[in-house]
């Protein structure tokens, strides 16, 4: 009962002392609330500040989202850290003890309190420290604003949010709008690159060409494109799927056969029962000339219907002078083609080649190893060139097997009669063999071609994209550059199937001996215009058109005229190039 | 009853603190200004505790314990220390008497036995000389051919030192150093001082000190500064204040970790606390504050920081490695 009553007076004193101080405490965390959010502005202004200045210094708007997220950041991180930082009743005591200079009388107060001492000195301590706590007021701990911080903070809110209003520049919306249409037009080319080869697949006729085509791979390389917003991103990989498809067309050339055709039929054309079929192998109709070719296959020999064979002869006498003209044509090829080689090899020692120069006088073939050295292309010309002289021996000896059978009794025939009979049949059958040969070489040829034009027209697609980029790429820029500058932009790999087309010229002397000078000189075989010029000058012109296509201050009409008026001469160029050599070797 | 209890305290608190004013307001009749020094002597002499007074000849120390062993009634008993003076003659010894045909040993007390004992120029007496008085500072008792005489209660032991004139002087050891609760450093007085004590003891008459205390008195005020209350967190700061002063403590400063050799030890802690509630109490408080422990920190803390070789080599003052510890701690 004692000890209740005592307690009960204690906390009868120690309570206003104990409200003192609770009230001291929620005072100073008040104050602490508002020093912190105060700091929080001031911080959140700060950083909005900074991150406005990012957005706005290069042009572009400040999201609105970061003026939710900032603040509310800066808020959270306000209230933790107050919440953390609170002042506790002992913190509160020592704060009222210092502000009043109360000399320890709260905090002993409290820790007498807390520890259970009464009686005594405590008492007295503590009715002491009471009538301290009744003489002030906890309302003389003002809160001080901190002006300063305050107007600091303002100041940065007010311009951070200023800076929310200010609009995207010029040169950032015609970036985004770029961008834009960057996006659309990589959209739109791809699918239409991925329909060019669908429909690609469709035209495609047999296995033979699909395999030549491989519409697998280009479908896998029109995959790999994708939608971007940059435009050189764009231009690059437009660029390196063109490569890609030159490279393949470039797979499936056979200028040199077409080359030889060329002069086959060139030599077809100078008599009118050929002439049909030098036209068709003019024209790169190789398909028909094939067919042609199968219909002067000849009939075969019945041995019951020897009676007919000089009518036969007389079809055979067409077939062998076809043979023949095609043979001549392989062989003034080839030996054209050797007395360069062998000139070359003359340049650089110094002595003609006899056995060159007497090989072209034969017109025989010459199995030396210098000539099959070379391109592979070389080596489908002779492939070529040999079968039309296979098919000559043929003919040539299935005529003479004829002729042989003819002069035979008819009537009763021998066994050696026989045995002719059946040498004849094996010769017809042979050349109707090469014939097929010959006619097959034919067939795959013009599907090679017709896989290379088809490839050729998807990489004009993908040029077509790449100067669409070029242009976004141009648009970008205002002003453009100086008149008579250009820019080359191009991505185009610039190498060529010639490697060695250096020509250079080296000074060097022998031992004992004056100065001499070697020059060096290569060129492609055949005569007309050099095709190492042409490539060259093809190069040029590329380069010529790109930085011709590159500059902004020439109107995108005249740019589009200039382009046509290449893409024209480049296919012209080609063409001519066959009928070049035909000419002068008819000069 | 605890109404009652805390009346009577309250009785007793403001008897001590009229008691201590009216002898403080006696001595300083006679003694002119000092009143810091009158003050710490007197809780000192409350507090049971021994003094030791540095100051150059002349500034009043003897006046002083004089004075104040007049206003407070007790015995008092004054040795001049010298290279000569021998143990017996302070703490007494046995002469041999012849009493009815009989020699006997009879103990003849030395000059220690009374209240206030004033040791002049301790520091001038022999180490042997000096520590005859170290039992008879801690124990209150003197122990001679194997008996044990003891002191009369109160007894204040208050010891002088002249700063000039250290050759043939024998320093104080540590162990006897540690055994006084204050050391005080008496000033030469100001013009005004001056010319006051040339006042007072110019003439023929001097002022008269009359008692208005008794040694009961001084053993009661004693006995109530025990009961006035530190919270734990002062006690803490006082503990962290003496433990400053060694130079392995976290809490050490600079110049105690540079200059310092040994630091106070417990019973320095026990003067600080004694004279801290003696002081709050003087103050008209109940409970003692933190202030009160840093002001009775220097007087209690300065002769019981060892200096080491580097310390007193720079010529640096305990009184300057004593506030630094208190600045740091506080």
């Amino acid at each position: 009962m004692e000890a209740l009553s005592k307690m009960e007076a204690d906390q009868k004193k120690t309570h206003p002392v104990g409200s003192f101080v609770q009230s001291v405490a929620h005072r100073l965390n008040r104050h602490r609330l508002w020093h912190a959010l105060i700091w929080a502005g001031l911080l959140s202004g700060a950083v909005m500040l900074v991150i406005a200045l990012c957005y706005v210094w290069p042009g572009y708007r400040v999201p609105t989202i970061w003026y939710a997220i900032v603040p509310s950041v800066a808020l959270f991180s306000a209230g933790v850290v107050w919440f953390v930082g609170r002042k506790s009743t002992d913190q509160a005591a020592h704060y009222a003890d210092s502000f009043f200079k109360l000399k320890d009388s709260i905090g002993s107060c409290v820790s007498f309190s807390d520890e259970g001492h009464a009686g005594g000195f405590y008492d007295l301590q503590a009715d002491q420290t009471q009538a301290l706590v009744k003489q002030t007021s906890v309302d003389k701990i003002a809160f001080k604003p901190p002006y300063r911080i305050i107007a600091i903070g303002a100041l940065l809110i007010l311009v951070s949010v200023s800076l929310g209003f200010k609009s995207p520049s010029a040169a950032v919306v015609a970036e985004r709008e770029q961008q834009a249409a960057t996006s659309q037009m990589t959209a739109a080319a791809n699918e239409e690159l991925k329909e060019l080869v669908e429909e690609l697949e469709e035209s495609l006729g047999d296995e033979e060409e699909k395999k030549l085509v491989d519409p697998d791979k280009l479908r896998k390389w029109v995959d790999e494109l994708r939608e971007t917003t940059d435009p050189k991103e764009a231009m690059r990989q437009y660029a390196r799927l063109e490569m890609k498809l030159n490279r393949a067309a470039e797979a499936l050339k056979q200028r040199q056969d077409e080359k030889l055709l060329n002069s086959v039929a060139d030599e077809l054309k100078k008599d009118e029962t050929s002439k049909a079929l030098g036209e068709k192998l003019k024209q790169k109709k190789y398909e028909l000339a094939a067919k042609e070719l199968k219909d002067l296959k000849p009939s075969k020999i019945d041995p019951e219907k020897l009676k007919e064979l000089s009518e036969k002869r007389k079809e055979l006498a067409k077939l062998k002078a076809m043979a023949n003209r095609m043979a001549d044509a392989a062989r003034n090829t080839r030996s054209a083609k050797n007395q360069k080689n062998g000139n070359s090899k003359n340049s650089k020692s110094g002595k003609p080649s006899d056995a060159k120069m007497a090989n072209s006088k034969n017109g025989k073939t010459s199995k030396s190893g210098s000539e099959m050295e070379g391109d592979p292309s070389d080596a489908a010309q002779n492939e070529l060139a040999q079968l039309l002289e296979e098919l000559e021996e043929s003919v040539e000896e299935l005529d003479q097997e004829m002729e042989e059978l003819e002069l035979a009794d008819l009537e009763e025939m021998d066994e050696q009669d026989l045995e002719k009979c059946e040498d004849c049949q094996e010769c017809e059958a042979a050349t109707r063999a090469k014939l097929d040969e010959l006619g097959d070489k034919l067939r795959r040829m013009a599907k090679k071609r017709s896989a290379q034009a088809k490839l050729k027209q998807l990489s004009q697609r993908c040029s077509e994209c790449q100067s669409a980029g070029t242009m976004l790429v141009q648009t970008k820029r205002k002003g453009g550059k100086k008149a008579g500058e250009g820019s080359v932009d191009s991505t185009r790999d610039t190498q060529d199937e010639f490697k060695n087309n250096d020509q250079y010229t080296k000074l060097k002397g022998i031992k004992g001996k004056g100065p001499s000078l070697t020059k060096i000189e290569s060129a492609d075989d055949g005569t007309g215009t050099s095709q190492l010029a042409y490539e060259a000058k093809k190069r040029e012109f590329k380069r010529q058109f790109e930085s011709f296509v590159g500059r902004e201050d020439v109107p995108e009409d005249l740019k589009n005229g200039v382009k046509n008026y290449f893409t024209n001469i480049h296919e012209t160029g080609e063409s001519s190039d066959a009928t070049g050599s035909a000419d002068a070797e008819d000069d | 009853m605890s109404t009652t209890t805390t009346s009577q305290t309250e009785q007793d608190a403001r008897e001590f603190i009229e008691t201590f004013n009216r002898i403080r307001n006696e001595v300083g009749k006679f003694i002119v200004g000092q009143e810091q020094i009158i003050e710490d002597v007197l809780i000192a002499i409350v507090c049971g505790g021994h003094v030791l007074l540095e100051g150059v000849p002349g500034l009043g120390k003897t006046a002083l314990v004089n004075t104040i062993s007049q206003a407070v009634d007790l015995k008092f008993k004054r040795i001049q220390f010298t290279p000569d003076l021998l143990p017996a003659d302070i703490v007494g010894t046995q002469i041999l008497l012849d009493r009815n045909g009989t020699k006997e040993l009879e103990f003849q007390p030395g000059p220690v036995f009374c209240n206030i004992l004033l040791a002049d120029e301790i520091n001038r007496a022999t180490p042997k000389t000096q520590s005859a008085l170290l039992e008879t500072m801690q124990e209150k008792s003197v122990t001679v051919a194997g008996e044990t005489h003891r002191l009369d209660l109160p007894f204040f032991a208050l010891a002088t030192q002249n700063p000039i004139e250290q050759d043939g002087t024998f320093p104080l050891p540590e162990a006897q150093l540690d055994r006084f609760f204050f050391k005080l450093f008496v000033k030469l007085p100001s013009h005004d001082e001056f010319s006051e004590i040339l006042n007072r003891t110019g003439g023929n008459k001097s002022p008269a000190i009359s008692p208005v205390a008794s040694g009961q008195d001084i053993l009661k005020m004693g006995a109530l500064l025990r009961d006035v209350p530190i919270a734990e967190e002062v006690q803490s700061h006082l503990v962290r204040i003496v433990r400053a002063t060694h130079p392995d403590d976290p809490n050490a400063s600079e110049n105690v970790q540079r200059f310092v050799r040994y630091g106070a030890s417990p019973r320095g802690a026990q003067a600080i606390l004694s004279a801290a509630r003696a002081r709050a109490l003087l103050e008209g408080r109940f409970h003692v504050a933190t202030e009160d422990v840093n002001r009775m920190a220097l007087p209690a803390l300065r002769h019981r920081v060892m200096l080491s070789f580097e310390g007193e080599a720079e010529g640096m003052g305990t009184d300057t490695i004593v506030r630094s510890v208190i600045d740091k701690n506080s």
